[in-house]
């Protein structure tokens, strides 16, 4: 049953030491930033009510940079922009990709990516790319500024390393290589705005149809995003010819753990991460020409 | 539009588009009268219990809580339209997790959700009746006292025996058909009040508001003239708002408290107390010769309609009229279960029936044309009945039959022609194909009696005033009465205006289901203008002295005896004057014959027809489909407004293809897993084909200027052409809908077209 929320304060700071100030208040705020997830987890009572603090039109956590080799995304970018994002395109197109199948146009343009993150949900679009891009977050407090690799912060099913009186400030990405070409694909049960039954995220570095390296990520299908090593050793050094992209994709298999759930069985999501590892390599593939 | 331009067949543009389109429209849940109760309902907490006690101490004295209400403040406790047999406010027993036990009223919504919480209930929870094969059983447990049975028909037509022993091809399956949910844009909402003389006033999302009055009247034990209902715009119905939803409930706490109240459901809360989709297995042998002709059809239908029977036996004789498809079928044994069980309920939604057996019957056909080697269009048009035609029950189809026509437009469209042509497809594990399927339905309710009425006006400024209770459920009904009228009266639209479901001003037009409306409406219209013509006869003998021979209705306004023009403004006076009135009633009846045994309105004399054709894109490593052009042929008797037409065709053809592909309610034990729009799918602007639209426009003699109904005759085919589509790209033949890309992974899986392209390194398991 809907929970009313008409008891809720919400609180607008007007820069983020306001925003540090009160976290540390101790007076158990959440913050919201697009709402996309928070407000319905609110309603629906998944979520404890309590005050919030609107931190969505803080503009100095809300921009896209490039420096020195890295993509700095502020945590209150949108996916539009994110979308839409010259530097993104350009130095990690992935996630670009991942970008613009969050939700619908409306979704896009609340949703933040510091939200998708700290919602934490298996299936968010956004951490598969994350994950291959080896993204570190930036953490402040009143007690100064930690960073940490992605796959550090997560520690369980919704268990995150943040604490008391935190604020994801900014998440920071490499750029994609000269040599590197990559995909993020996704599994929804209707092409517009579906939750994804699998997601993922693959960046090949080739030399020619060669494989130096490889870097495969997995969502929904464990109770977090997990890297997929066992597939990515079977790439490495290889060509990419039909049995040595069948036999990748299978490996896939070694790393995920998925349940069953009411948007599907455990086992078709076994089946789907292997087939879409595959789909993804292969149309990797033939754009380099290798098929 | 130029004074000789006809209406009829004008793409006009509604009159309540831009309201609509600019969010002014009020529809019921928009509405908050001044000092109203918030109402809120407390549902049943299990599929099947006994209810031992309620304990609503702690609720009254909540603050804000104004009144609880439970079975004992109903007066008469069971509602219904075929069985009153749905209780206002669950007294022994709860049937379904939607079932509502308790209302509580309040000063804030705040209160009423509370104070909902704070009502104990003590449940004997009882075991859950979810299977409706196992429900028939006679050791089940009994949702109802009766038995699990809601209604059982058994008919048989010719010698299916001897049709089967003579048969070269006998074609047999199992088709499973899934809960499919309205999801209407407006949940079920309305508000209430009493009047300045004591009346209770209801203003609600229905379909029908002289039947919402009767069955209020009848919880309420009062006379129906202590009721008004009043339908205003509504936010979509599909069926969903055929049966009572809030009403009883609304003017119960009015009646109660003597306070105005406001009661809309969340999404949740309608997603389960609502009604559904009957989900179906139906069974069926059909013989056919090797020349493509089909002998005879064995049919067994069971439809599961949950807790209550709502519509659901009137849904049930749909399945059956309709089961053997628009084809010469000259033998039929059909045995019909419509079966209680604690999923909740059941009722009407576009198609009342009809899609679940055309899936089954389609899906027949296209295999007995794959077993002969026929083109499946051909195959439909070899047997495809014509007008005059003794249908298979005994019955003459009297109404205009258009199914050959529009199999041959199909046959000859380039998605036809073409579909085998070699398009290449991005990527090796993609398949692509092309699927036809027909529909039939019956419009009108068919042999039982259907009446309705109209009243036009005239007012002193010559401008038209339409009165009926037909509702505006998005459907357009409300421009395409004002067109007709323009027509007949021969003003311009924007002079008609249009007064609409209210029991206190329109006239009963009866139910707005069963795509009837414009073809009740349109004929009463018909008869309302002649009962005009004669008052203006009376008008003329009375000041004249003598009866004029003609009156018609021109631009300049009634031509009497082809000289004297009387503009309608002066009519209007000139009736006023002489004591005439200036309002006119018509009123017309559907014909009908004698309904067959053991059936409730078998046969419809009046029928829609159409063929879906469906191009798919099968995604063999994942079991995705996709749909990236559809086209209907329609046989839409005359269009009135093309506009509207396209719309109903196409909001049909991708309701269609939720219904084929993507909605899928999982019920486990009764409870409902899929309670919101985020597991609850349904297609999204992206899913949506290019859809193109073609009527055949065959004239129906019957109907107001050669129109019949169009209203669901969208949907009935598109889920059933699309599967076969799919069986043709994929050579499987599936038989269960929603085909969810899991659903027909595994089936792709177990044809072993993903080892085929996974070769020996991928194989699994
Ligand atoms: C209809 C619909 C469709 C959706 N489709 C998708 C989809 O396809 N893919 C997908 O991945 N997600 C989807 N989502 C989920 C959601 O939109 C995304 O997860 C989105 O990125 C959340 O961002 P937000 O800004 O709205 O977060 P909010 O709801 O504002 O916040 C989410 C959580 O993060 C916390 N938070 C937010 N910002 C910060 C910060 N800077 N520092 C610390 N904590 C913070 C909040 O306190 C809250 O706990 C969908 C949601 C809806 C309603």
């Amino acid at each position: 049953m809907e929970v009313p929320l008409h008891d809720v304060d919400v609180l607008v700071p007007k820069d983020v030491t306001e925003v540090l100030r009160l976290l540390s208040s101790r007076r158990g705020f959440k913050l919201l930033a697009g709402g996309t997830d928070l407000l319905v987890q609110l309603r629906s009572g998944a979520v404890p009510k309590s005050d919030l603090i609107d931190i969505s039109g803080l503009r100095e956590l809300r921009y896209v940079k490039r420096s020195n080799g890295h993509i700095a995304i502020g945590a209150l970018t949108t996916f539009s922009e994110i979308a839409e994002s010259e530097i993104v395109k350009r130095y990690a197109p992935i996630l670009a990709e991942a970008a613009e199948t969050i939700g619908s146009v409306q979704i896009m343009n609340k949703g933040t990516i510091g939200g998708n993150i700290i919602n934490a949900s298996p299936a968010a679009d956004s951490l598969p790319p994350l994950y291959v891009l080896d993204a570190e977050l930036k953490l402040i407090s009143l007690n100064g500024t930690r960073i940490m690799g992605i796959s550090d912060f997560y520690k369980g099913y919704k268990m995150l390393e943040i604490r008391p009186g935190e604020l994801l400030a900014e998440v920071k990405l490499r750029a994609m290589g000269a040599g590197e070409v990559g995909h993020f694909f996704k599994h929804g049960l209707r092409q517009g705005d579906a939750i994804s039954v699998v997601n993922g995220a693959v960046i090949l570095d080739l030399d020619g149809d060669k494989v130096r390296n490889a870097a495969i990520a997995l969502g929904a299908v464990a109770p977090t995003v997990v890297r997929a090593p066992e597939a990515e050793k079977v790439l490495k050094g290889k060509k990419l010819r039909e049995d040595v992209m069948w036999e990748a994709s299978r490996a896939v298999l070694k790393s995920i753990s998925p349940i069953d759930d009411v948007r599907g069985s455990a086992a078709y999501r076994r089946e789907m991460s292997v087939n879409y590892l595959y789909m993804t390599l292969w149309r990797l593939a033939k754009e380099v020409g290798a098929v | 539009m130029s004074s000789m331009a006809s209406y009829v067949g004008a793409p006009v543009v509604r009159r309540d588009a831009f309201e609509k389109a600019t969010g002014t429209a009020n529809y019921a849940s928009d509405l908050f009268p001044d000092g109203f109760l918030w109402v809120s309902v407390l549902r049943s907490r299990y599929p099947h219990a006994l209810i031992k006690g309620i304990d609503a101490r702690r609720a009254r004295s909540h603050p804000g809580v104004v009144a609880v209400l439970t079975h004992e403040d109903v007066p008469v406790n069971r509602f219904g339209v075929f069985a009153k047999d749905r209780p206002v406010l669950c007294d022994d027993k709860v049937r379904y997790i939607g079932d509502p036990v308790a209302l509580v009223a309040a000063e804030t919504r705040e209160a009423a959700l509370e104070a909902v919480k704070l009502i104990d209930v003590d449940y004997e929870p009882l075991p859950a009746v979810t299977d409706p094969i196992a429900a028939l059983r006679a050791d089940s447990p009994r949702v109802h006292e009766s038995g699990n049975i809601c209604r059982q028909t058994s008919l048989r037509f010719g010698d299916v025996e001897e049709a089967f022993a003579r048969a070269d091809i006998v074609v047999e399956g199992t088709y499973t058909t899934g809960t499919q949910i309205h999801a209407f844009l407006e949940t079920e909402a309305g508000i209430s009040y009493l009047d300045e003389k004591g009346r209770i006033v209801v203003v609600a999302g229905g379909q029908s508001p002289h039947r919402d009055r009767a069955e209020i009247a009848h919880a309420l034990n009062v006379p129906a003239e202590q009721v008004r209902v009043i339908t205003p715009y509504v936010g979509g119905a599909f069926g969903g708002k055929d049966d009572v939803t809030v009403q009883i409930h609304l003017a119960l706490v009015t009646a109660k408290t003597g306070r105005p109240a406001r009661l809309v459901l969340s999404r949740e809360e309608s997603m389960i107390s609502g009604t559904k989709r009957h989900p179906a297995i139906i069974k069926m042998r059909t013989a056919a010769s090797r020349d493509g002709r089909l002998l005879a059809n064995e049919v067994e239908i069971i439809y599961d309609t949950g807790a209550y029977a709502a519509l659901g036996p009137a849904v049930l004789d749909v399945a059956i009229e309709n089961c053997n498809g628009p084809y010469r079928v000259s033998s039929a044994r059909i045995d019909a279960y419509l079966v209680y069980t604690n999923n909740m309920v059941a009722s009407a939604f576009r198609g009342f029936g009809a899609p679940q057996v055309m899936f089954a019957m389609e899906r027949q056909v296209d295999r007995i044309a794959r077993r002969i080697g026929i083109d499946p269009i051909e195959l439909r048009m070899i047997n495809a009945i014509r007008k005059g035609d003794i249908y298979v029950f005994g019955n003459k189809m009297e109404g205009s039959v258009g199914i050959y026509e529009c199999l041959k437009v199909a046959m000859d469209h380039p998605i036809w022609r073409d579909r085998r042509k070699d398009g290449t497809l991005e990527y090796p594990w993609l398949r692509r194909g092309v699927g036809v399927a027909a529909g039939m339905k019956g419009y009108t309710i068919g042999a039982l009696p259907d009446r309705g009425s109209v009243s036009v006006e005239l007012k002193r400024d010559g401008s038209v005033v339409v009165g009926g209770s037909f509702t505006e459920i998005g459907q357009g009904v409300v421009e395409s009465v004002a067109q007709l009228a323009a027509e007949l009266l021969k003003v311009p639209v924007e002079r008609v205006q249009v007064l609409f479901a209210d029991t206190e001003r329109s006239p009963d037009t009866s139910v707005t289901s069963a795509s009837r409306q414009l073809f009740l409406a349109g004929n009463a219209l018909r008869k309302a203008v002649v009962a005009l013509t004669e008052r203006v006869k009376d008008l003329v003998e009375l000041e004249t002295g003598g009866r004029p021979t003609s009156v018609t209705f021109t631009e300049k306004g009634v031509l009497v005896n082809s000289n004297e023009v009387m503009p309608l403004n002066e009519l209007a006076e000139r009736l006023e004057l002489r004591g005439f009135g200036r309002m006119v009633i018509g009123t017309y009846e559907v014909p009908k014959v004698e309904p067959i045994a053991g059936t409730l309105e078998i046969p419809h004399l009046f029928f829609m027809f159409g063929v879906t054709m469906a191009e798919v894109i099968v995604n063999v490593l994942t079991g995705t489909v996709t749909v990236p052009r559809v086209v209907a042929v329609i046989d839409a008797g005359r269009v009135i407004n093309p506009i509207n037409f396209t719309g109903q065709i196409e909001g049909a053809v991708v309701q269609g293809l939720g219904y084929a592909l993507i909605e899928e309610a999982k019920i486990v034990g009764g409870y409902l897993q899929t309670k919101d729009l985020s597991t609850y799918l349904i297609p999204s602007s992206k899913d949506a084909p290019t859809i193109e639209v073609i009527p055949v426009e065959t004239f129906e003699e019957e109907g107001p200027f050669g129109a019949k109904g169009i209203g669901e005759v969208g949907i009935l085919s598109v889920a059933p052409a699309i599967v076969n589509a799919v069986a043709e790209a994929c050579g499987v033949e599936p038989t269960s809908i929603p085909l969810t890309p899991e659903k027909l992974y595994w089936l792709l899986k177990e044809g072993g077209l993903v080892d085929r392209l996974r070769g020996n390194e991928g194989r699994i398991g």
